[in-house]
């Protein structure tokens, strides 16, 4: 097997495992009174069945990943993929079916924060800008090395190592990386805003205060996402004024930053929990009814889809998994949802026209 | 109640507006805004609680006809500055009345007469400063 044909299966092996252990860590990480989507009492996960469900759910799941594994080394790549999130959605829907007859009404209480500074943004608007200035400055330096930049230029790689797709020396030409990781790092920005004045599960006591942290925490590691994008896309920026800009960039100053990212949204995750929920204790409301996340099972769909026409937030939490997710009963979710295609459309097309 | 933390129960027969009211009117009577300063605006308030617009609206339109807020256009709701107001005709007579039906239920419940007097005493005290 060619070399290079064995590093991208081994780089997929390893996309392989970590999502199979993430799908194993889920249901360690949820709110407790949230089991597998599923609002029950915060001991239910602890009680005989509680630890049977979650059991065999892990099982299916290392069984799953070592499926993917293997067509993932003796067949098409994608194939495994897709045997792994089929096998493990299935583990999830058998194990989520299982705990529906102990499913519990939550509390009705709702609670906010009336302080000013409820929804400043962790870290402040500066932390935010600058990827943008990263990426200024860096259009400016090509401004003005203009005239040392080849009037065509390689922009893509093939497995080879031999460049494959070629750019002109115009304004889209050369700038095209910046505008994309500018519109990228934009919206990114706008995903943290969004956070920041999210609805809270819990506004005051210990675990407001844990959920606070988790904000903050998530909308830190969306600042560094920013920051691996703009260095990325400022990388590609930079590509055509080297000495030889026909040779292959090393994919390890593009890659490295952003397995750091990952690396440290996992442990941060594995650390902090949903909503904070590994931080502090959980207190149920007055008459002893959890608070879930403070929305109705009946509103999920699979426990993965939150649609409720009747609730004004667009943005709550997830049921199974670490962070936020979308009322699709809101409009506004929607014009979110085709703003998001619309942009990865454009940005994907946008090369081939400029080519 | 921590302070500044609203709290409604979305299960109780009261509407959520007149719970937002009287979660609200309980602490400005406590003191905990002072003049000018702003609430959150309804559409925020409102997401955060989980009720409609129109409820949270309502509430606000309610403490505005109190004299305790002034809602503008674009601006939200502001705190006013609120004189101490004349009490109506009655209304001593009829606050001893809900007070004593309040006391019988809790003795009624099993609540002692001194469990009962201090909670009427931090219930008080709780009025941090009344308006002039």
């Amino acid at each position: 097997v060619n070399s290079d044909i064995l590093i991208e299966r081994y780089v997929n092996a390893s996309i392989v495992l970590l999502i199979g252990a993430i799908q194993y860590a889920i249901p360690a990480l949820t709110r407790p009174d949230l089991f597998f989507a599923v609002t029950v009492q915060p001991d239910f996960r602890r009680t005989e069945e509680g630890r049977s469900i979650q059991r065999s759910y892990r099982i299916a799941i290392v069984i799953h990943t070592l499926i993917a594994l293997a067509i993932t080394f003796l067949t098409w790549v994608p194939v495994g993929i897709f045997w792994l999130l089929a096998g493990t959605g299935i583990a999830y829907l058998m194990a989520r079916k299982r705990v529906m007859p102990h499913g519990v009404t939550p509390s009705m209480e709702r609670e906010t924060s009336l302080t000013p500074d409820r929804g400043r943004m962790p870290g402040g608007w500066l932390i935010h800008a600058g990827p943008l200035l990263m990426m200024l400055a860096v259009a400016v330096i090509l401004r003005m090395r203009w005239s040392d930049i080849p009037p065509r230029f390689p922009v893509h790689w093939g497995f080879d190592g031999r460049a494959n797709g070629w750019a002109p020396r115009t304004i889209l030409g050369v700038y095209l990386p910046l505008i994309i990781g500018a519109a990228t790092c934009a919206f990114i920005m706008l995903i943290a805003v969004a956070i920041s004045t999210a609805r809270k599960v819990h506004a005051s006591g210990s675990a407001g205060d844990a959920e606070a942290r988790f904000r903050r925490t998530i909308v830190l590691i969306l600042a560094a996402v920013e920051y691996t994008i703009a260095f990325a896309f400022s990388f590609v920026a930079f590509l055509p004024l080297r000495s030889d800009p026909a040779r292959q960039p090393s994919l390890v100053l593009l890659v490295g930053p952003i397995l750091i990212v990952v690396v440290f949204a996992i442990i941060a995750s594995l650390r902090i929990g949903q909503g904070g929920s590994r931080l502090a204790p959980v207190a149920a409301d007055a008459g002893g009814r959890p608070a879930g996340d403070r929305t109705l099972d009946r509103y999920w769909k699979a426990g993965m889809f939150y649609v409720n026409r009747d609730d004004p937030a667009w943005l709550v939490e997830k049921r199974f998994g670490v962070g936020y997710t979308l009322n699709f009963g809101n409009p506004r979710s929607w014009i979110a949802v085709a703003v998001l295609l619309l942009f990865i459309a454009f940005s994907t097309m946008l090369p081939h026209w400029v080519g | 109640m921590p302070q500044r933390t609203l709290r409604i129960d979305l299960s109780l027969h009261e509407p959520a507006y007149e719970q937002i009211v009287r979660s609200l009117r309980s602490l400005l009577v406590s003191g905990e805004f002072e003049a000018g300063e702003q609430l959150p605006p309804v559409r925020q308030l409102a997401t955060d609680l989980g009720v409609n617009h129109n409820t949270v609206a309502e509430g606000y339109r309610m403490l505005a006809r109190e004299g305790w807020l002034e809602l503008r256009q674009g601006r939200g709701a502001t705190v006013l500055p609120r004189s101490k107001p004349r009490p109506p005709r009655g209304s001593k007579d009829d606050f001893a009345r809900r007070l004593r039906e309040l006391v019988v239920k809790a003795v009624a419940d099993g609540l002692g007469r001194s469990a009962i007097a201090d909670a009427l005493a931090i219930e008080a005290a709780s009025v941090r400063k009344e308006p002039s």
